[in-house]
């Protein structure tokens, strides 16, 4: 089905393609139906001559069946005359007489008018008839006989007579001599009124509903015409008479050329009426000669006509079958187009709506992508505009739009130059990626951006524009930045570590020594100077191999569990004194309700008396100042601020304070690891330790000061 | 006799020079008996020839380290007490060696009072453990050959 169905869809792509339309398919679906429909025609015409040829050879039938008829009634009547000739020579008479009587009789209704015998000198002996009309000539009888010498029953030539009511009456004298021992003894005749015979044998012939038959003699007199007016008359001449001026060639034909030569067959003419019909009409024929000795060698032809009409119920069946089945095979081709256009809607329906889909994937990917998608033309002038690209640069789609990317190209960069570069390579490699520039947003901000940009041309080689995908890199650079940073400081913890046990074997030694030595001298003397000098500087690195080892083993936590506010309160009883003695007043501030904190409470406490010493220090040159512990609960962190008035850092050291061994101090004073030891506690705690600062370097005329911010995961409480 | 009142130490650090440092401030500053060795896969031997009342060692060695030489002594139910001297000064480290036992612990850089204390302090230790060992020794006896051995060590100490 599916090989299918794509054989079908290759082939209607290929009409489709080629622009056949439907146009022409629905000519070739016309002609190849005017083709059936011709077929089915011809085949009807056929069948309508079959039947028409069944329904004559019926007609024939019918007509064979009338003429026979006729002929026995003939013989029949023959053998009655025959059978009287026993009687002629009975002179009493009455025998003969109860006999004659009786034939009459028996064939009154046959058309019989009466029967009679004439002696062998042609002398009437005995007469009887039903009718006086015609009259009996009787020199016509004898004059037919004399013509006819035969031994035979004759049927003499016809004689039409009309009474006066009009009624024809067709007679022929029928003879038939009576001859014992071969000497003629007598002659039997009778009068038959063959309209009357042909009324009564072929009147209630009927070919189909309305067919009838008719009879005529070798001149075309019509012996039986149910058209009672034909009776008695040439049929020609009567046609004529009826409708002078239609052509009845066809029949004429027929009567001329096969019924009055004493042919057999069927045909089709076209007539003027039938019965009450009136107009043209077809008729079907057939004929059959009227042969028999009695005529003497004359023909006669029974005719059975029907109008085609008769057999119209039948060819109507035929067409209605044929039709039926050609509708049937229409209606299944329109059905099946029908069904199949539905299909083929359905499935690109379902195709449009995927690809509606799609296009609204693409459409909301394009929209709503976090990256800026960007579209410019060849001058780059922005024709598309995201919403990525209204979040990095701030510049809406309809600030954008129409305008040139150069506008967000720093003001120091030439942005001509740089534009020009990027597309020269792009459309030298057909795109760019990973761009890192510089550029400016709407509020005049800097934002690192990462770029790839796509050379979009037409199939012909034009070139359409750029496709350009920006990704503001600001955020992910700070980011490395930090990683980098604490990386650094992890190695170097790590580091310091492991050199700080080795150095503090040499040192212990030195310590030692000097030790030793010092005893040897007294307090006055050079010597003993000089070694209190070596044991203070020894006790300095030992101090810094102390710290760095602190810093290294940050990554082994004791406690998870701090209070803040306790130990917060522990440094500062512990740095009171100092605090005191350098004019510094602390001031805390922190809510009862304070949640513990994760981490280990001598780490933390390390942490603000680290900061809080780098306070003391940095108001050592102001002379004293203030401290201000702030702390405070946000959603997830418990966050506390040490700030100070004192000198502030200068922005151009401020990204190295982290870092070990930095140190403002002078040497001896400060080891550089304080700073780094706090922010590699806080980290483990899962914490940040950020700052904000101002000094009079940066900001003259300001009040100086550093307020460093812990915020550290909180503990919630369940 | 004589020899019993001199009191021992053994001291074993990989570190020549500290271990030289050590030697000085023992001999200089204390009346105490040291022996030094380098290689403390020797310890083992050092102890089955003589008796030390106090063994000073570097915590971090190649061979048996510090805690492996706590344990040798711990396991033979030796007499001497150890002292770790260590450059790791962290108070985890402490902490574990003084959970097996060590008598105390020294972080390098030390000042040579740091030694000479400790020293004085283990000794004196060790002395009280030596006197009560001997008297619990005593109370063990029958009562006449406890009041022998009572005597015995009364003369011997006031001849002394």
């Amino acid at each position: 089905m599916k090989k299918f169905l794509m054989l079908v869809d290759r082939i209607s792509n290929f009409f489709f393609r080629k622009k056949f339309t439907p146009f022409l398919i629905s000519i070739l679906f016309f002609i190849i139906f005017g083709i059936a429909f011709y077929l089915i025609y011809l085949d009807s015409e056929a069948i309508k001559e079959q039947i028409n040829d069944d329904f004559n050879q019926q007609q024939l039938i019918l007509a064979r069946q009338s003429s026979a008829q006729f002929e026995l009634f003939l013989n029949n009547l023959e053998i009655q005359l025959k059978s009287l000739k026993w009687f002629a020579e009975d002179t009493e008479g009455k025998i003969r007489k109860v006999a004659m009587v009786s034939v009459l009789k028996q064939n009154a209704d046959m058309g019989i008018i009466d029967i009679g015998l004439l002696n062998s000198q042609g002398k009437l002996v005995e007469y009887y008839n039903r009718d006086n009309f015609p009259n009996l000539d009787l020199s016509i009888i004898q004059s037919d006989f004399s013509n006819n010498q035969s031994v035979r029953m004759t049927l003499s030539p016809l004689s039409i007579y009309q009474d006066t009511t009009g009624k024809i009456f067709i007679i022929s004298n029928i003879t038939i001599p009576l001859i014992t021992n071969s000497r003629l003894t007598g002659v039997l005749f009778t009068r038959l009124d063959l309209s009357k015979l042909f009324t009564k044998l072929i009147g209630n012939v009927r070919s189909g509903k309305t067919g009838y038959a008719w009879v005529i003699d070798g001149n075309a007199i019509a012996l039986y015409h149910p058209e009672s007016g034909f009776i008695g008359r040439n049929i020609f001449e009567a046609r004529r008479g009826k409708k002078p001026y239609v052509n009845f060639s066809q029949i004429n034909i027929i009567m001329k050329d096969k019924m009055m030569k004493g042919g057999e067959g069927t045909g089709i003419y076209e007539s003027w009426w039938h019965k009450d019909l009136k107009g043209k009409i077809t008729k079907l024929i057939a004929f059959t000669p009227i042969k028999n000795k009695a005529l003497d060698g004359r023909v006669w032809s029974i005719a059975v006509v029907a109008p085609i009409s008769e057999v119209a119920e039948a060819i109507d069946k035929a067409y209605m079958r044929h039709l039926g089945a050609e509708l049937f095979i229409a209606i299944g081709m329109i059905l099946f187009a029908f069904f199949f256009a539905a299909y083929q809607r359905k499935i690109s329906e379902s195709l449009k709506e995927r690809v509606t889909e799609q296009q609204e994937i693409i459409s909301s990917i394009l929209e709503n992508s976090l990256d800026a998608i960007i579209f410019t033309d060849k001058d780059n002038l922005v024709r598309v505009w995201n919403k990525g690209a209204e979040k990095v640069f701030e510049f809406t789609s309809d600030e954008m739009i129409g305008h040139s990317f150069r506008r967000l190209i720093p003001s120091e960069i030439d942005a001509d130059e740089e534009l020009n570069q990027i597309n020269e390579l792009v459309i030298k490699n057909g795109y760019i990626s990973n761009y890192i520039a510089e550029r400016v947003t709407k509020s005049d901000k800097k934002v690192m951006v990462n770029i790839s940009k796509t050379l979009i041309s037409s199939l012909k080689g034009e070139i359409l524009g750029y496709s350009i995908i920006v990704r503001d890199e600001t955020k992910k650079r700070e980011l490395e930045h930090m990683m980098y940073n604490t990386e650094k400081l992890a190695s170097i913890g790590t580091l310091a570590a492991g050199v700080a046990h080795e150095i503090n074997n040499p040192l212990a030694i030195i310590l030692g020594f000097t030790d030793l030595l010092v005893d040897n001298f007294p307090p006055d003397s050079q010597t003993y100077k000089d070694l209190k000098t070596i044991e203070s500087n020894v006790n300095h690195a030992k101090k810094i191999v102390e710290n760095l080892l602190g810093f290294a083993r940050i990554t082994e936590g004791l406690e998870d569990n701090t209070d803040a506010k306790t130990c917060i309160e522990t440094v500062s009883t512990i740095v009171k004194n100092t605090l005191f003695t350098s004019k510094i007043n602390l001031n805390i501030n922190i809510p009862e309700n304070l949640p513990n904190i994760r981490g280990d409470s001598r780490e933390f406490q390390q942490v603000i008396f680290n900061l809080i010493n780098n306070s003391v220090s940095a108001m050592k040159k102001t002379g004293g100042g203030l401290i201000n512990i702030n702390a405070y609960e946000s959603e997830k962190n418990v966050n506390i601020e040490i700030s100070d008035t004192g000198e502030g850092i200068p922005n151009r050291i401020k990204q190295k304070i982290f870092d070990p061994f930095f140190t403002t101090k002078k040497v001896g004073e400060g080891t550089g690891l304080g700073l780094s030891l706090c922010y590699g506690i806080v980290a483990k705690f899962g914490g940040k330790i950020d700052f904000r600062s101002f000094s009079a370097e940066d900001y003259p005329g300001t009040q100086t000061g550093t307020t460093f911010i812990i915020s550290i995961p909180k503990i919630e409480i369940e | 006799m004589v020899n019993k009142m001199t009191q021992n130490i053994l001291a074993i650090d990989d570190e020549p020079d500290l271990l030289r440092l050590l030697e000085r401030i023992i001999r200089e500053k204390t009346p105490y008996q040291i022996s030094v060795t380098g290689n403390s896969l020797e310890v083992p031997i050092l102890l089955e020839k003589n008796e030390f009342d106090i063994i000073i060692t570097d915590l971090k060695m190649p061979g048996m380290d510090g805690l492996d030489i706590l344990k040798y002594v711990r396991d033979n139910k030796r007499f001497e007490q150890v002292i770790i001297i260590t450059a790791f000064g962290s108070l985890e480290t402490a902490m574990e060696a003084l959970s097996k036992g060590v008598f105390d612990y020294i972080t390098k850089p030390f000042k040579k009072e740091q030694i000479i204390f400790t020293v004085d302090r283990a000794m004196r230790y060790q002395n009280n453990a030596r006197e009560s060992q001997k008297f619990s020794e005593i109370f063990k006896m029958p009562l006449d050959d406890a009041v022998e051995a009572f005597k015995t060590e009364y003369y011997k100490r006031k001849s002394v």
